[in-house]
């Protein structure tokens, strides 16, 4: 999930079963005993309890190549997947554990268990599958395109982290999960330390590393479109990437619609405009005045002259308040009230463009009574706005 | 009613609260400032002919995209391109690799600032951070004006 960079991996479940020695086995039992006494916390292995069939990874090369990345909530560990080093160090539960992050656990294996791991298999593979025999045979070529592939990501690692943990993880919220696995990685790894990131292939899976980097860039990109979703509103109700992102284009654009025609009524209404900005950021600087206070605090401040009026409107409140500020405002212009009053009560749950025209019509109409030049000059320029928005 | 309007305001205030750096905040400080500045600049008279109107319609606009741009800062992509486009540099050339991999994101990278030259990923990204500072944007335009008419309405 959050492993940025493809590696190497394990694949496929082979299936040897039938010809693993009782003495690896046994083994191997210990060993598990032996960790789950280290991590009480976490649950059984759950791949290797009712596993009485070891089953060998294919790619024992890679192993010795470089660590092990869990993948943690995405992928399920793979029960093909034994070796020996594999749990000598790392923690498996902490990575199974923690399913949110993807833990790196570094694990560095010198060369002998590969040399090991390939004599079993030439032990084993007799019976095994074709796929096996094949993969046997051809282990040194594919050893060598692993290393191509390692060093390939070690240039794109480096940049990214400096070598004390082994976790490359881009975002930051990832960043902080990841203090626990490293630490956990520290203990567990006093060989030198490799910079890779593994991704784990599922079960029939693709496991050539531009496979890999596509599965990864995918699952980074749905990641996005996720919250992107969380973002644009009605978005959740979309299904498909392709409807999804209509709505996200709709919603920029209207976003930018919007900027626009509020910045023409504000250079409508700028010139007129008393901006009371020290007043304003003082009043940014202590918010403390919880929301239920404003509406009497508006009053106040109305009472006392409406330059007032204007910083406290500035405000991140609108709604109910503004409302009332209205109703005051109105009160001396009998004229118009229920007018007004209609208006502001649309005001009241989300102020749509409809809104705001009305709003601004009302207020041209007011105008209107006292001074007729100006709200001219304010019919002709909505005209103007009404032609822009139905373009 | 009131309380499903005030609830989204509570949540507001208290992250306010929590961090006092917030990016309305900015937002809203940086376009209140710009806005001064312009209100210098302009006839006190309401504009008179359609090219006055358009140009302070253009000169409002231009304040309101480079506070937006500006108090995010150099470190999104959509700012830097924004600010760029701003100053009427050379636009950045498309990168014509990258066209072929995107399935539907090329309306997106015409509409988000600087989308044109970044690949589908960091593009989703910088989407979601524009689309923040848009509604913020709106938001503090919009509560600018309710207080400006509200104040007029007396005058």
């Amino acid at each position: 999930m959050n492993s940025r960079l493809p590696e190497m991996l394990h694949c496929l479940n082979s299936t040897t079963s039938e010809n693993c020695e009782m003495s690896v086995l046994e083994r191997q039992r210990s060993r598990l005993k032996q960790q789950e006494q280290l991590t009480h916390h976490h649950p059984p292995i759950p791949y290797f309890n009712g596993n009485d069939h070891l089953a060998y990874s294919g790619f024992h090369g890679d192993q010795a190549l470089s660590d092990l990345v869990l993948n943690g909530g995405a992928m399920k560990p793979d029960p093909g997947v034994e070796h020996d080093d594999f749990r000598r160090f790392m923690n498996y539960g902490t990575g199974t554990t923690d399913f949110q992050m993807s833990c790196a656990l570094p694990r560095t294996v010198s060369c002998p268990p590969y040399v090991a791991a390939a004599s079993v298999d030439s032990a084993a593979g007799k019976e095994s599958c074709k796929k096996r025999k094949a993969h046997n045979l051809k282990i040194a070529a594919e050893e060598k395109k692993m290393k191509g592939c390692a060093e390939e990501e070690s240039k794109i690692t480096e940049q990214n982290s400096n070598s004390k943990s082994t976790t490359t993880t881009i975002s930051t919220s990832a960043n902080k999960n990841n203090k626990g696995p490293s630490a956990n990685a520290k203990k567990a790894s006093d060989a030198p330390k490799t910079d890779y990131i593994h991704v784990r292939a599922r079960r029939g899976q693709a496991t050539d590393s531009h496979s890999l980097a596509e599965r990864v860039r995918r699952e980074k990109i749905s990641e996005r479109m996720k919250y992107l979703q969380d973002l644009v509103p009605g978005c959740n109700k979309v299904t498909g990437k392709a409807g999804m992102l209509d709505e996200i284009i709709n919603y920029v654009q209207s976003l930018q619609r919007q900027v626009e025609f509020l910045s023409m009524k504000l250079a409508a209404i700028n010139p007129r405009l008393d901006f009371d900005i020290e007043n304003y950021i003082l009043k940014e600087m202590f918010p403390a005045c919880p929301p239920a206070m404003e509406p009497d605090h508006s009053h106040l401040q109305f009472n006392t002259s409406v330059e007032e009026v204007s910083g406290s409107g500035l405000e991140m409140v609108v709604g109910p308040m503004d409302a009332t500020l209205r109703r005051t405002i109105s009160a001396p212009i009998t004229v118009q009230q229920s007018f007004l009053d209609s208006s502001s009560l649309n005001q009241i749950q989300q102020v749509t463009w409809e809104d705001e025209l009305r709003n601004l019509y009302s207020m041209e109409y007011q105008q209107g009574r006292s001074t007729p030049f100006i709200s001219q000059q304010i019919t002709g320029f909505l005209e103007a706005n009404h032609v822009k928005l139905e373009m | 009613m009131s309380s499903l309007s005030q609830n989204p305001k509570k949540t507001l205030l208290f992250s306010a609260m929590k961090n006092p750096n917030t990016l309305k905040k900015k937002l809203a400080s940086r376009f209140l400032k710009a806005m001064k500045k312009l209100k210098y600049k302009m006839s006190p008279s309401p504009p008179a002919s359609i090219a006055e109107k358009k140009r302070r319609h253009r000169a409002v606009r231009a304040a309101a995209y480079a506070s937006m741009a500006s108090a995010v800062g150099p470190r999104r992509a959509w700012s830097r391109a924004l600010l760029r486009k701003m100053k009427g540099r050379k636009r950045a050339r498309r990168n014509p690799g990258n066209m072929n991999t995107r399935f539907g994101l090329n309306h997106l990278c015409d509409i988000v600032p600087g989308g044109e030259a970044m690949d589908s990923c960091s593009l989703l990204n910088e989407t979601a951070h524009y689309i923040k500072c848009l509604v913020a944007q709106v938001q503090i335009m919009r509560e600018i004006l309710h207080s400006s008419s509200s104040s007029s309405t007396i005058l």
